[in-house]
């Protein structure tokens, strides 16, 4: 399967992340969080604007803008 | 006796507060928000006869960091001299509070697990085993929901058996082969030099972390020897296959997957409606077609609740104090008290303290338990998520919606909030702008003002404040991004937003402390303020020179500046003379017009009369609102701003921007009005 970006998820989407490219503050963020490699996500809610969108990640909902996202990809599981 | 010191840490929004206040009786603000305690507070349990000191420490994610509002967090518990440390965790997300849990647990010997909220975790179909978890890390372990009390007893005698038994044996976190080879081959290095026991201070300085160096680089003097022994060791893992910029990514991952495992014993999900009862609320609060337009309606329906719910009070307030006056009068006058002074305190302090009361009291006294209410609900995270596209195109940070919430109360407390905004530039941007919103000391008066002069119902009157709000959220969006393009260029920086599940808010406990904590508080700053302004502005307008009080001459100075921007002198010098409280602009301006002899203030009818009698128009109106809401800080912002930036030259911006701004809407809502009316 070919890895999608966090940033294309829609609603109701699930992946399981392969890659954080995200680089400085935001990096340790995220993995503090516990977006990281192996991690499921789910694509929860998106904001009307349609940016910010959420994710639930290891029981907490975390938004984050398209470009902070783009950079997060996983494969998308059944 | 003070037997101990123990330090409460946890991630955001944990209930962290809850804990410290139900600990120590104390009554540190919380809200459902992460970020909501910014600075640290300190207070007492006692038992028996026996004292623990607790901390109470801000919300982070982690012990790693570069952000302001962290840095509070990391530097104490590195640095600083304690017995021991209470990790709060949530109960309904445990595993990401492990992850700072096992952070901690590296750092402090006695860490003591207390998992908060159990209560929503079995609403949710969560069961924790306590013990369990407590087998798995190897440390103490107590269950409790802080708010309704449960487990607290537990807490306490943990807490104390926690200073008295020797250190828990905590389970250590593994890491890959060669990875634990150089963490052992550098402890001795980091022991001898900087004088740390714990494998925490180890893992940031092999992963050269930031953070922790500079935070260590201004206690400790620089070792090149543990310099030369950790390049050392980055090669001898490199040979390994692990490349110097991977090292900090695998000790962070190891922990993660440690919480995960400790969670695979510890927690049971047995129904998987975790998320669904929030889902289906999100769906309306911040749907696609429905999130805007909720979210003006219920601040509109706050706002008509403040609105119409404070006329009544406001005019039996202003009754009561009305005839208290008189009452002091004629004791004043029959205990022979001279004339002049009878008239400074009677006209000039007690008529001022009496307008404050009247106008300002039942508006806040509404607006602050309802305001309250969304914010332990969960709301106002919701407000960012459906704000934030417009904040990243005023190239800022979503969070700064969070901070405009907060300075709707009081303009301090949104400045010392923009901590929670990580990026400095985009922190400023917030506490520039932050005066925008309308504080709790001028929204009452611009209700006046719209009651007077543009609706006589209050259904009409929330409708035109919620637009004036709005408004001034656009004039911000529109002026954080002049700045972004100006004086503090830049891209917007990356942030996570947490969005915490909803919470039922306990309505006792919101109307009790919003009350008598933030309305007394802050009328008590406005009465403070008041009598010496009542004072000065009766002396101003009662001594004369040369056939002119002094207020007078003040004001005709500056009248034909103010003219220009639709507003007049007097205006102009109520705007100036309220600089220590905004809450007594209006009745400054009402006493100018009536020549210090002011009474009955609070009636609107009379307030009405007076103001159309000295030419207040519709337009004068319009511009004096608009200049309520674009001006300059008060006295008590602007310090707090010195403080939180450090430096004159935000401090200074953050009164020229707002006044610049106000000054220009003013002068084009004049120029146009003349033009065109």
């Amino acid at each position: 399967m070919r890895p999608i970006p966090l940033s294309d998820m829609k609603k109701g989407d699930k992946i399981v992340i392969n890659t954080v490219r995200t680089a400085g503050n935001l990096r340790q963020r995220l993995m503090d969080i516990g977006f990281i490699e192996g991690t499921t996500v789910e694509c929860v809610k998106i904001s009307p604007f349609g940016d910010p969108k959420a994710y639930l990640v290891r029981g907490a909902v975390i938004a984050l803008r398209k470009e902070d996202a783009a950079e997060i990809m996983g494969v998308e599981t059944v | 006796m003070i037997c101990g010191k123990i330090v409460l840490a946890g991630n955001p929004n944990v209930g962290k507060s809850t804990v410290f206040n139900a600990l120590t009786g104390m009554k540190q603000h919380t809200g459902n928000w992460s970020g909501k305690t910014v600075g640290s507070a300190e207070g007492s349990l006692r038992r028996k006869g026996k004292e623990i000191r607790l901390i109470d420490l801000p919300g982070t994610y982690s012990l790693i960091t570069d952000s302001a509002e962290e840095e509070v967090t990391m530097d104490y518990l590195c640095f600083e001299k304690f017995d021991g440390a209470l990790v709060v965790c949530d109960a309904c997300c445990l595993e990401r509070n492990l992850i700072f849990a096992i952070q901690v647990a590296q750092l402090v010997p006695k860490t003591l697990l207390c998992v908060n909220m159990l209560d929503d975790a079995r609403k949710k179909g969560i069961k924790i085993d306590i013990e369990a978890l407590s087998k798995e890390t190897g440390l103490p372990a107590v269950g409790i929901s802080a708010a309704n009390g449960e487990g607290l007893d537990e807490l306490e005698k943990a807490l104390f058996r926690l200073i008295e038994e020797p250190s828990p044996e905590f389970v250590p976190v593994r890491y890959p082969k060669a990875l634990e080879k150089a963490i052992k081959g550098l402890a001795p290095t980091v022991k001898n030099e900087y004088g740390f026991d714990s494998v925490y201070p180890v893992l940031r300085i092999l992963e050269n972390d930031h953070g922790f160096a500079s935070a260590a680089g201004k206690r400790f003097i620089k070792s090149e020897k543990m310099a030369l022994e950790r390049k050392k060791l980055v090669s001898e893992l490199a040979e390994n296959g692990i490349l110097e910029e991977q090292i900090a990514d695998k000790i962070a991952a190891c922990a993660v997957f440690r919480a995960e495992e400790i969670c695979l014993s510890a927690v049971t999900v047995s129904m998987d409606k975790t998320h669904s009862k929030d889902e289906k609320i999100d769906s309306v609060l911040t749907g696609r077609f429905l999130g805007i337009p909720v979210m003006l309606l219920l601040f509109g329906f706050i706002f008509w609740l403040t609105v119409s719910g404070a006329n009544y009070p406001s005019a039996l307030l202003s009754a009561a104090f009305e005839k208290v006056g008189t009452w002091l009068e004629s004791a004043f006058v029959s205990i022979g008290m001279p004339a002049v002074l009878k008239s400074l305190l009677i006209d000039g302090v007690w008529n001022v303290l009496s307008w404050v009361v009247a106008v300002m009291l039942p508006p806040m006294a509404i607006f602050f338990p309802l305001f309250t209410i969304l914010e332990d609900i969960g709301y106002l995270p919701r407000v960012a998520f459906n704000l934030d596209r417009g904040f990243k195109s005023a190239g800022a940070c979503g969070k700064q919606a969070l901070t405009m919430c907060m300075g709707l109360g009081c303009g301090a407390v949104g400045v010392t909030g923009a901590r929670i905004i990580d990026s400095p530039r985009e922190r400023l941007i917030a506490v520039i702008t932050n005066s925008f919103m309308p504080c709790n000391g001028r929204l009452p008066a611009i209700i006046t003002l719209i009651a007077i002069f543009f609706s006589g119902s209050s259904l009409l009157g929330a409708v035109i404040l919620t637009g004036v709000v709005a408004f001034s959220v656009l004039i911000t969006l529109a002026v954080s991004k002049i700045l972004s393009k100006t004086v503090l260029k830049g891209v917007p920086a990356g942030f996570t937003l947490e969005l915490p599940p909803y919470r039922m808010p306990k309505f006792g406990k919101v109307i009790v402390r919003s009350v008598f904590d933030r309305t007394v508080k802050i009328l008590a700053r406005a009465v403070i303020v008041a009598v010496p302004a009542g004072v000065i502005i009766w002396l101003c307008s009662n001594f004369a020179f040369g056939g002119k009080t002094l207020l007078e001459i003040f004001s005709s100075l500056l009248d034909p500046f103010a003219r220009l921007f639709g507003l007049d002198g007097n205006i102009l010098c109520g705007f100036i003379l309220s600089f220590p409280a905004n809450e007594i602009a209006l009745p400054i301006m009402a006493m100018g017009y009536s020549g210090g002899e002011l009474a009955e203030l609070g009636s609107m009818a009379e307030t009405a009369g007076l103001f159309a009698a000295n030419g207040f128009t519709n337009i004068t109106a319009v511009c004096t609102i608009i200049f309520f809401l674009f001006h300059w800080p008060c006295a008590t912002t602007l310090i707090t701003i010195r403080k939180e930036t450090g430096s004159f030259k935000w401090t200074f911006l953050s009164v020229a921007v707002p006044l610049i701004t106000g000054l220009s809407l003013c002068f084009c809502v004049n120029i146009i009005s003349k033009l065109f009316l």
